[in-house]
């Protein structure tokens, strides 16, 4: 019995000073905070496979020509000024941007960066294609060093465009075209680059100073970084990487994060039981998901009057208010989501994309029609999708929806996402559940998805009225002339129906009402905390 | 006895050859690579990273390389993570499922027995009917849900008694007890109820009758009578046990954030990371045939009227 | 002078509410110091019972057990086993079940008295001493119980409960699960052990005639009493108790000539359930002589000559 005491008093002096001091998630006197991650990233390299959560940190500890600044307005950043043509444009570089050793950053960094950004070894590399010849060179015809991208002198890079480009400044905050250090990235080499700490060089207002793999990451002001007056943080910590998102809210609650997005209903429904006193708001993340028809021949999708009958059939906003019922998401009546910028406002406030639905009872009209030109009786589908239990659902809804309105019998073929993209690109599938997300603030990442010699055009839908307008958008630098050429192409997509946009994703996010001067971003950081700063407790 | 454990050896080398090339060509056969993504790369972007990675070479080919390889010790670098020897994650994720594996199976087996012992001893009275409850509680719930509860519990009383037990995995190892304690859950309760029918078997025969005789009190006939008796089944199933444990710990490790080799192994399905699928299959089979193994030597030693390699 | 002092001494097993096996009814005897009291009867009729009460295994009922004059606990705690275990032993009818299998012979033996605190050495050195004195070798010690033959075992058990040095040994049933070939060393090794050491033993046996040749004195159970008690060759040979008489006559004789000629006689009916004892006699129901008064007055041992007592109705 003595023996047994011993061991529990031993256990409970073990328990105590084991206890680690809580609530990590912003600390005034550290000047630090903490934020959870879902995966780890597979590199920090700005030429390696992009992921958002790469892109996470890549915009903390490496800078563009141009940057958002704390207004998140874009502005310079490596780049002093600019300017553009619709033949090119010029950057003039500062001359105190500096990397993380001291060296100063020239634009032979931006040109051994954006070279091997549009070599074929970069899967990413359509994001240089407005510069001239990245597409032949994307292609393996042409060397990289035909790149149309040019050092006048040290601190001064000229583009020429393929085509004009009128949202090329905005793509130079894009992670591609970060500067890379042609000495570290030949060290190491193209696998081992940016794996580690110390297997790179930055040149952002962090450096990363600690990765433990799919463990932990930590960044640190970077003490070279040009505009440091205005970094008031000192640290952010990555303490845990888990895609459970009921860790990830417990860590907020336990206040080992200063951020969390409440992703299902069950955190929301326990955040609100909680009445936190934090607020909740919401965020875009700026995906839209819409059901893709297969136009290749000889699937029944291929008939436009089929595709139409089934878009009559489907509620948008019961599939989001009833079936899905997440937070932040809503109903999505186009592909051109509604936080895209127009000429002037936004692209919504200036057209409008609801455009109005034919009645239902159309959609047996249509069925009709398809069924006489397909010449088929019965009509079964396969609805190819991955994911979890909203998109069971949303999959269960759509089969029953086209099983009691058209008599359309679906296979559901619910896949891993590996499988999903796979299958969908050999095109083994009637319609799928698809998503997009955008890579530059621009219309365009939207518009040229449908394009018919766009690899990520999964349907093989092919018009050439709309490819065409995609053609004179990206060929004109007016602005408003560009926004009506989208709006044309919306309204191709809505009468053809090649795709049908379900809704645009979001969320509902909780965080620290200390945080202050941190932005949610759709393209970017998401959080960019370059910024950020905590208000002392009281 | 050595010539026993060589025949053995030998035939697990095949087993885990047979697994290994199963898997490779199953893998290979199932739509997707580790280049796919969701947005998808050109035609001439994707022949020169297939030529980059091999994927190029005839699938025989790259079989073959594969084994070549394997042979040396090297499963290559991870696709999806960057830069990482499939050697080292492996190394690394063990070293962390390895720590709760073995706490868990502490717990399973402890906790098993105990309550094994309780129910024998109070066979059809209330202690024995509230055990049993939560035997079949713990066989039938699903870990997943316990780990969901247990950290929301501890975030609970966290908040309302002002504590900092830690609710996930920090490297400590008191961050370690929880987790593993859930992990061992379904092994205890189906070692409880194994327990307890091997017991009462026992309690009840001749020997333990000539133990009291000798004058043992109830605990010394518990520790080195009936206990010794009746834990070979115990045994038996510890060997799937630290199979399940070890590889059933993938959801653990996420809830409680443990970067473990469980959560490698899934993720690398996921991503149909080739080295990793196949460095964790090869070494997840390799290390089951030898728990197999030495579980069936141990038996050996427990139950000295099994003799372990000789045939009959 | 008693060595053991049983009065009254009743075990009831309860099966099920509010009913009970009465395994032990009422019985009063004494054994002698350095006796040998043989106890028969047929299986059921609460030998092993009596054995296992005296030896504390089970708990009694009521009544009263002395041993050199101390009343007995009615249910032995740890420390009674610990105390008695060292006077008081019992050897087991069946030499398989009885020894731990998973134990090495040293430590079956030896576990007795490393209990009792002697140092592990002292105790390896009396394990051995006494494999050699119950007929085996030293170094049998590290071999497990499921390497040696019947006999051998049964060995073990003895040095198992001779290593303690008790003075008294209930021998429940030690031979019945051996061969025959090797009943007779065993009972003999019994003897000598009896001889040397000073042993007093209760013999429990339904092989009267391995009964006969070991105990001084024998004693008849039936359905929980005793029916007959007296010297070895007079229940023997002059058994008076119709039962004994019975039980006697139906063992066979050692010479097959005679043996054929034997008139065979078996016991009418089986061994009434202990649970629903009949009034009076318990033996009535397949007595050839029963009378009236057998069915309802139950009869007392009552001394018919020197030291030979029987209880039966025949007897005024």
């Amino acid at each position: 019995m003595r023996i047994i005491n011993r061991f529990a008093v031993l256990f409970i002096l073990l328990l105590i000073s084991s206890c680690s001091e809580q609530g990590n998630g912003v600390d005034f006197n550290k000047r630090s905070v903490s934020v959870i991650i879902a995966a780890e990233p597979p590199t920090l390299s700005t030429v390696g496979p992009v992921s958002s959560i790469g892109i996470f940190f890549q915009g903390h500890i490496f800078e563009g020509l141009l940057r958002y600044d704390e207004n998140n307005k874009l502005s310079g950043g490596v780049a002093e000024k600019w300017e553009i043509t619709p033949e090119g444009a010029t950057f003039h570089l500062r001359k105190n941007a500096k990397w993380s050793d001291g060296r100063v950053v020239t634009a032979h960094d931006f040109i051994y960066a954006w070279r091997l950004g549009a070599s074929p070894e970069n899967e990413y590399n359509f994001i240089t294609f407005p510069m001239k010849n990245a597409s032949k060179i994307a292609e393996g015809k042409l060397t990289s060093d035909k790149l149309g991208v040019t050092a006048v002198d040290d601190f001064t890079l000229k583009v020429d465009f393929e085509a004009p480009c009128a949202y090329f400044p905005a793509l130079t905050t894009f992670t591609t075209y970060m500067p890379i250090r042609q000495d570290s990235f030949e060290k190491w080499g193209a696998d081992k680059y940016a794996v580690d700490p110390e297997k790179m060089f930055y040149n952002g207002p962090f450096v990363l100073t600690e990765w433990k793999h799919g463990v932990s990451l930590k960044m640190t002001k970077n003490n070279y970084y040009w505009d440091k007056e205005k970094i008031w943080l000192n640290e952010i910590n990555v303490p845990a990487i888990t895609d459970q998102s009921t860790t990830r809210f417990n860590m907020f609650i336990s206040k080992d994060v200063c951020m969390v997005n409440l992703e299902d209903s069950n955190s929301l429904k326990s955040a609100l039981k909680r009445r936190l006193e934090t607020p909740m708001k919401s965020f875009s993340s700026g995906f839209i998901s819409y059901l893709e028809f297969n136009n290749r021949e000889g699937r029944p999708t291929a008939n436009k009057n089929l595709r139409k009958a089934i878009s009559l059939v489907i509620n948008r906003s019961d599939i989001v208010n009833k079936v899905l019922g997440i937070p932040g998401y809503k109903p999505g009546s186009t592909m051109f989501p509604s936080w895209l910028g127009g000429y002037e406002k936004l692209l919504h406030e200036e057209y409008d994309f609801n455009l109005p639905l034919e009645s239902l009872s159309e959609a047996q009209k249509y069925l009709a029609l398809a069924k006489e030109e397909l010449g088929m009786e019965e009509i079964t589908l396969t609805y190819l999708y991955s994911g979890g239990p909203s998109t069971d659902g949303m999959a269960v809804y759509i089969q029953e929806q086209l099983m009691n309105k058209l008599g359309i019998k679906v296979n559901l073929d619910k896949q891993i996402f590996k499988i999903r993209i796979a299958k969908s690109l050999s095109g083994e599938f009637d319609f799928l559940g698809g998503g997009w997300g955008p890579d530059y603030n621009d219309p365009m990442t939207f518009g040229d998805l449908l394009a018919s010699w766009n690899q990520n055009n999964r349907g093989k839908f092919k018009n050439e009225k709309y490819d065409a307008l995609v053609v004179q958008a990206n060929n004109s630098v007016d602005q408003k002339e560009r926004m009506d050429c989208f709006y044309e192409m919306h309204k191709i997509l809505h009468e053809e129906v090649p795709v049908f946009p379900i809704f645009e994703s979001g969320g509902i996010y909780l965080a620290d009402p200390r945080l202050k001067g941190f932005f949610r971003n759709i393209i970017g950081s998401d959080p960019q905390l370059t910024y950020a700063r905590i208000e002392e407790d009281e | 006895m050595s010539k026993y454990v060589f025949k053995r050896l030998l035939s697990g080398f095949f087993t885990v050859f047979f697994i290994a090339t199963v898997t490779f060509f199953g893998m290979h056969a199932i739509p997707g690579d580790p280049l796919s993504s969701d947005k998808v790369m050109s035609e001439a972007s994707k022949e020169a990273l297939n030529k980059k990675y091999g994927f190029d070479k005839p699938l025989y080919e790259q079989y073959f390389i594969f084994l070549k390889n394997t042979a040396q010790g090297d499963f290559g670098m991870s696709f999806t993570k960057k830069g990482q020897d499939v050697n080292d994650i492996i190394k690394q994720g063990f070293s962390e499922s390895a720590k709760l594996g073995v706490l868990a199976i502490l717990f399973a087996a402890f906790g098993g027995i105990l309550w094994g012992a309780l129910t024998a001893k109070y066979r059809n009275k209330w202690p024995d009917y509230l055990i049993m409850i939560f035997v079949i509680l713990g066989i039938s719930v699903p870990s997943f849900v316990f780990a969901s509860f247990a950290q929301l519990f501890i975030v609970f009383l966290n908040q309302e008694l002002n504590l900092v037990f830690p609710y996930r995995g920090d490297g400590s190892f008191v961050s370690l007890l929880v987790p593993a304690l859930v992990l061992g859950l379904g092994t205890m309760a189906f070692l409880t109820r194994l327990m307890r029918s091997s017991l009462l078997e026992v309690i009840n025969s001749d020997f333990v009758r000539t133990a009291k005789a000798k004058g043992l009190n109830s605990w010394q006939i518990f520790k080195s009578h009936e206990l010794r008796n009746s834990i070979l089944p115990v045994i038996t199933i510890l060997g799937p046990a630290i199979a399940s444990i070890t590889t059933g710990s993938f959801v653990i490790e996420t809830i409680f954030t443990i970067p473990g080799l469980g959560k490698q192994f899934v993720e690398g399905v996921q991503q149909n990371d080739y080295t990793l699928i196949m460095g964790t299959t090869v070494f997840y089979g390799s290390f089951l045939v030898l728990m197999v193994l030495v579980v069936d030597i141990v038996y050996g030693f427990v139950d000295p009227r099994i003799k372990v390699g000789e045939s009959k | 002078m008693n060595l053991i002092e049983i009065k009254n001494l009743k075990k009831f097993f309860e099966i099920s509410k509010g009913s009970f096996v009465h395994a032990v009814d009422g019985i009063s005897i004494d054994i002698r110091q350095n006796e040998i009291l043989g106890l028969v009867g047929e299986s059921g009729s609460g030998k092993s019972t009596l054995g296992k009460v005296i030896a504390g295994l089970h708990g009694r009922s009521s009544g009263e057990v002395k041993y050199q004059g101390e009343l007995l606990p009615e249910v032995y705690k740890a420390s009674d086993f610990l105390r008695l275990s060292k006077e008081i032993q019992m050897i087991f009818q069946d030499p398989y079940s009885s020894l731990n299998p998973r134990m090495t012979v040293e430590e079956i033996i030896g576990e007795g008295l490393k209990i009792q605190g002697v140092p592990s050495a002292e105790v390896r050195k009396k394990v051995k001493e006494w494999l050699e004195k119950v007929g085996l070798q030293s170094e049998h010690m590290s071999r497990f119980p499921h390497e040696f033959s019947g006999g051998q075992r049964q060995r073990i058990g003895i040095a198992r409960a001779m290593i303690v040095e008790p003075s008294f040994i209930v021998c429940d049933e030690p031979i019945s699960a051996l061969d025959v070939s090797v009943q007779a060393q065993v009972v003999n090794l019994l003897k000598e052990l009896k001889d040397s050491f000073g042993l007093t033993l209760l013999f429990i046996a339904h092989d009267l005639s391995m009964v006969r040749y070991i105990s001084d004195r024998i004693a008849v159970m039936y359905l929980g009493k005793i029916v007959e008690c007296g010297d070895a060759d007079e229940v023997f040979f002059n058994p008076q108790h119709p039962y004994s008489k019975l039980l006697i006559d139906s063992n066979p004789i050692a010479d097959p000539q005679k043996e054929k000629l034997r008139e065979f006689k078996s016991i009418e009916g089986e061994i009434p359930s202990p649970v629903n004892i009949p009034e009076g006699c318990r033996f009535a129901g397949r007595c050839p002589s029963a009378s009236e008064e057998c069915g309802k007055v139950t009869p007392q041992l009552k001394s018919i000559a020197d030291g030979h007592e029987v209880a039966c109705h025949l007897f005024k």
